[in-house]
């Protein structure tokens, strides 16, 4: 599938700010399943962007703005092609303890997704859930689809109740959060049972046009899910938020160890601390016209884009 | 011949040594210092407590030249320097130096692979989750370009000297390594308060370390002239202490994150001259406190950006970010490994064998051994609680024990090592203490070690066994000259240092300074116009005449931000306004918030300010806090009473600010901060009045000659008196306020101070007389001279004085740009829309 994705990010100063200097993970990164056929990063007031590849193989951007400025705002802009995912069925008929095994031969090369971190605790947060999800004898596919499964239905999605500083603690004596609660707790329980997996952050196709299927969920401002290491050595994607296996209608733009690896846009300026804030996410599929080349020029100019544009927040 | 009954040889004749360096177990000093100790000898125990006692002084005396203003006073004692330095002996010294610079150098690759390939943890030379999970492990960093691979060339690394003469290393500190202003003024203050030791061996010289690390740093940059600093936090007395001496001696400027700011990935430094390219900054703030966008939860505010300038190699940090990896003491039980595995020698120097607690089986062994054992974090204390901050519970530095059990992979354990001796001189008589040696090497082009080092000795016996950087006592450190007419600094010591070059002033010192200058006029105006309007009796005022001096209260209130403009009509309670006013501090204009904020100013640049002035500042936030704890209970009189306080008190600060602090070019952001906020605030009081509803009092006021209230809310009744000997006539008033040069309080004054201030700054002498800045201020100034008073009053004028004060407001604004921020430099760039593919 190919889409357009638009990323656009707002902030409206009370008072002017100054001495901005923001880095950027928007930038959908090319994968096995997707690959980025063209880009274009705006920022408003206009400034040089610089970019460099990150630890995890995220593009980062990053640029500051040494003026006093009343707004700023930065759209990206991608058009990504999806592919189906790798057939992984023999790797995820492996039973649990074999998995385990493999893994721990790998353990230097996998250690960074098997920690701890401040937004991803392991162990004894995860005792009010009362329960096991890995067998060592059931098979590695099976259990995390359970996981996913009971992410989904003992959570509810209710945006607004939790932020990136609420404690995974409190989301699972609550019950509800969002995508990117629900990620850190897959990975929290994943971690826990020694299987490595890693924090996603994208997109989703909200609605499928060609179908009637019920919508899928996706945060206000763009889509979390994980990642779980396979014995084969694949990356498999699973989307609590949405009980399903990543697909074609998910885009990749970053992967790191949780959420403060992958942020979207972090940022410092000088000034008031009032400030308005307006993210806009828009994901709409394209006709595959197969006449890529005209793409690669200006696939979008920005009036077209805003015209289209819906808000989701 | 006869000795004098009690000369120094006799201080030694109940000396009991034990592992003693420098005096043999046959009651003998060691050979090589044989001449020392002679010359020690000549002199009686009354002249040995004289030299001690200068010594004393003399560090006194460096404390408080280098000490933040703090509330505790430095502690002398903390310096605590022996007059007997210890002397390392030759052979000694020279294994010293070859092994220092083979572990330096081996750990350097060691960072550099762990930043790199990892190879050693491929090959599993080193266990890698002891790398990965140590919190000085920076992702971020990876990749990033570091000259030379050449992560940490100033080196620190601790050591002991075992009871059988070999040297073992304890620590490693790659890096931010600490105490070398402690040697080089050591070996000044002795040889200023002994001189006659330094004719007795051939002592080498000290003093070119600083020249050789201030060559390293400008090597660092391929500028050709490169801009260095020092980029610091001075964040206690200890490291005030040695960052301040450090920049004097390597002649650049001493900087804080907020002086740098980040630009298309270069970096800069904020003067009140303008932005200047800053090449090369010598650390000395933890790495993950350096930049709060590269790494995110940092509690530090930190500099914006830095590390992508680092990425894009427009600026070398010396020594490189991450190169704390290095200082994890859980690898110190690899060390032989690491040496071996990138130098492919034989380690020359042994390490204190150190247990990981974070193996279930060492951790066992140390819990078996633990009276044994001293326990240890993973990084100093300091630096672990940067990286976990408060979650983290290591209980007390001395008793680690329950971390044991809660955090045993943030733990390390060493043996009890029993550390070599040296006499020093306590109390009239020597005795016997252990010491431990802090060497500093330094990887230039020619690696060189520093010759002697930082010998902290403790001063009671209970300290024996557990030295640390910390322990009382200082020992100069002497090590035997390599070249001949090394020696020849001993008697040029006394001579003054020479002064390092003059750095325009930081734009953070001068905007501090002005606020502190405006914060502290705002709280005095504020409490004075309550004052002279209490005066007026609120209360006894029948509702017309309430409504009618209403504008006045509300001028004040406005000017204090603490009552919408747009509000016309009087509070029910006004007492309780008038309280909010001066003592709620949650207000952001009140005096109290006004007196806070001047404090907070004043406590970031300790340095600057002196101990005069922030003890005024002090008090009278001390006094409002206290006051201000139950506002409720305070009475009208008591308000009036705090508020003439205030008034009192300001003036003292200002008078203490004149009197005390030096005339440089802070001092005068300091004025400038002063006299811009009284002239917006007189321009406010006025405009009140002359607007709309303040024109029915206007009337009032002249034809009852209440206008002598609105003269004392202005601070200007004297002046109004002997200016006109008349009574009071409005349009004399508004004259008087505006374009009388002699009055204090008026806008024309103000103006013209502020623009002397300003045309007296070194940067303008030296860029000439066109500056738009004054020249902009002469131009208000002149309209303030030559308003038609009649002209203001007149009903149907448009606002003129709303028009005038906008213009004085906006001058804060350009003071901004000119000198603080710099924000008006930078031109707006072209269409920067980037695209790939």
């Amino acid at each position: 599938m190919r889409f357009r994705v638009t990323h656009r990010t707002e902030y409206a100063y009370v008072a002017p700010a100054s001495e901005s200097f923001a880095e950027l993970r928007v930038w959908p990164r090319d994968t096995q399943t997707q690959k980025v056929l063209a880009r274009q990063l705006t920022i408003e007031p206009r400034v040089p962007v610089d970019n460099y590849v990150d630890y995890f193989g995220n593009h980062v951007e990053f640029f500051s703005v040494p003026f006093r400025h009343q707004r700023l705002a930065v759209e990206a802009s991608a058009e990504v092609e999806t592919y189906p995912a790798p057939d992984l069925r023999e790797q995820l008929e492996v039973n649990v303890a074999e998995a385990r095994q493999i893994v721990h031969s790998q353990m230097y090369k996998l250690f960074d997704f098997l920690q701890p971190s401040d937004t991803v605790p392991l162990g004894d947060v995860l005792r009010p859930l009362k329960q096991r999800f890995f067998d060592p004898g059931a098979p590695l596919g099976e259990s995390l689809l359970k996981l996913n499964r009971f992410i989904h239905s003992d959570f509810a999605y209710s945006p607004g109740v939790t932020d990136i500083s609420t404690p995974l603690t409190k989301v699972i004596q609550q019950r509800r959060g969002v995508c990117q609660d629900f990620a850190h707790l897959m990975l929290s329980v994943l971690r826990t049972a020694g299987i490595p997996a890693r924090y996603v952050s994208g997109y989703i196709e909200h609605f499928d046009p060609e179908k009637t299927d019920p919508a899928l969920v996706g945060a206000a401002a763009s889509h979390a899910w994980v990642e779980v290491f396979l014995p084969g050595g694949e990356w498999y994607g699973l989307d609590p938020t949405n009980n399903q296996a990543a697909g074609e209608r998910h885009v990749v733009t970053a992967v790191g160890r949780d959420y403060h690896d992958v942020a979207p846009m972090r940022g410092t300026y000088k000034g008031a601390h009032d400030q308005r804030l307006q993210v806009i996410v828009m994901l709409k599929r394209q006709a595959l016209n197969g006449t890529g080349e005209s793409h690669t020029n200006n696939p979008f100019p920005m009036e077209q884009s805003q015209q289209q544009t819906q808000q989701i927040n | 011949m006869q000795r004098r009954p009690d000369n120094a040889r006799d201080l030694f004749a109940n000396y009991q040594p034990l592992r003693d360096e420098m005096w043999m177990a046959s009651g003998q000093p060691r050979a090589d210092v044989a001449k020392l100790f002679e010359t020690l000898d000549r002199f009686s125990r009354e002249e040995l407590l004289d030299r001690s006692t200068r010594l004393t002084r003399a560090a006194r005396e460096l404390g408080a030249h280098f000490a933040v203003v703090d509330d505790q006073p430095v502690d002398d004692q903390e310096w605590g320097l022996d007059l007997l330095p210890r002397v390392i002996a030759p052979a000694e010294w020279n294994l010293l130096e070859r092994g220092l610079i083979q572990r330096a150098k081996a750990f350097n690759a060691y960072i550099a692979d762990i930043y790199g390939a990892q190879r050693i943890l491929h090959e599993r030379a080193v266990p890698h989750e002891i790398v990965l999970s140590d919190p000085a492990f920076h992702r971020q960093l990876i990749g990033l370009p570091v000259r030379d691979n050449l992560y940490a060339p100033l080196v620190a690394v601790d050591l002991v000297r075992d009871s059988a003469g070999g040297w073992q290393v304890l620590e490693n500190h790659f890096s931010t390594p600490f105490g070398i202003a402690y040697v080089l003024q050591s070996r000044r203050m002795l040889a200023q308060a002994f001189p006659e030791l330094f004719a007795t061996v051939d002592v080498a010289p000290v003093a070119p370390f600083a020249a050789q690390l201030a060559e390293l740093l400008r090597a660092s940059s391929p500028r050709p002239n490169p801009h260095a600093v020092l980029l610091c936090r001075g964040e206690d007395n200890q490291s005030y202490f040695e960052e301040s001496f450090l920049a004097r001696s390597l002649g650049i400027a001493m900087v804080q994150p907020g002086d740098l700011l980040v630009r298309e990935s270069r970096v800069f430094i904020k003067t009140i001259r303008g932005l200047e390219q800053v090449d090369v900054i010598y650390r000395r703030i933890e790495s993950s406190s350096i930049d709060p966008i590269a790494f995110g939860q940092s509690r530090f505010q930190g500099v914006p950006g830095l590390v992508n300038c680092v990425r894009k190699g427009n600026v070398a940090i010396i020594n490189a970010i991450g190169s704390g990896v290095a200082d994890n003491r859980a690898i110190l039980r690899y060390s032989d490994r690491i040496i071996m595995y990138y130098m492919h020698e034989k380690p020359l120097l042994k390490t204190v064998p150190t247990f990981t607690c974070r193996d279930v089986d060492q951790a066992a062994h140390v819990r078996h051994n633990l009276a044994n054992m001293v326990l240890k974090p993973i990084h100093d204390l300091n630096t672990m609680q940067k990286y976990y901050g408060k979650q983290l519970n290591l209980s007390s530095a001395r008793d680690l024990r329950p971390a044991l059990e809660n955090h045993p992979d943030l733990l390390v354990a060493q043996p009890l090592i029993e550390p070599s001796h040296a006499p020093r001189f306590h109390e009239g008589e020597f005795v016997s203490r252990s010491v431990f040696l802090r060497a500093f090497i330094l990887l230039g082009e020619t690696p060189v070690v520093l010759p002697g080092g930082l010998t902290r000795q403790a001063i009671d016996r209970s300290e024996n066994q557990r030295l640390t950087i910390m322990t009382g006592g200082i020992k100069d450190t002497w090590v035997p000259a390599s070249g001949p007419g090394a020696t020849t600094f001993a008697a040029a010591a006394a001579a003054p240092e020479a002064i390092g070059e003059e750095f325009s002033i930081g734009s953070r010192v001068a905007e501090t300074m002005y606020w502190m200058g405006r914060y502290l006029e705002r709280a005095e105006n504020i409490a004075r116009q309550l004052n002279t309007l209490d005066a007026l009796r609120w209360d006894s005022l029948g509702p017309e005449a309430q409504r009618l001096y209403w504008p006045l209260w509300r001028a004040v209130a406005v000017s204090a931000d603490q009552w919408p403009r747009t509000n016309i009509d009087p509070p029910p309670d006004l007492p309780d306004l008038n309280r909010a006013l001066v003592l709620d501090h949650t207000q952001p204009a009140s005096v109290h918030a006004c007196v806070r904020s001047a404090i907070n100013n004043a406590a970031g640049i300790r340095d600057i300010v002196t101990p005069e002035l922030w003890q005024a500042l002090n008090q009278l936030g001390l006094r409002l806090m206290d006051v201000g704890a139950r506002p409720k209970n305070v009475s009208r009189a008591r308000l009036r009473e705090i508020c003439q306080f205030v008034v009192e008190e300001s003036q003292r600060v200002s008078g203490a600010a004149e009197r005390t602090m030096l005339h440089d070019e802070a001092w005068q952001f300091f004025r400038i901060g002063g006299w811009l906020e009284r002239a917006i605030d007189t321009l406010a009081i006025l405009q009140a009045l002359v607007g709309p509803e303040g024109r029915q009092l206007l009337g009032r006021l002249e034809h009852e000659t209440d206008l002598i209230a609105l003269l004392r809310l202005l601070c200007s009744l004297d002046a109004y008196r002997r200016t006109y000997r008349s009574r009071a006539y409005l349009g004399r008033v508004i004259s008087l306020m505006l374009g009388h040069a002699g009055n204090p309080s008026a806008v024309s004054h103000c103006l013209t101070h502020l623009r002397h201030a300003l045309a007296n700054l070194q940067i303008h002498r030296d860029l000439g007389p066109a500056n738009p800045l004054i020249d902009e201020i002469a131009v208000i100034d002149e309209a303030c001279k030559h308003l038609d008073p009649e002209k203001v009053l007149a009903a149907d004028s448009s606002d003129l004085l709303g028009d005038l004060r906008r213009q004085v407001e906006a001058l804060h604004q350009r003071l901004e740009d000119t000198y603080f921020s710099h924000q008006h430099t930078f031109a707006k760039g072209e269409q920067t829309t980037i695209e790939f593919r």
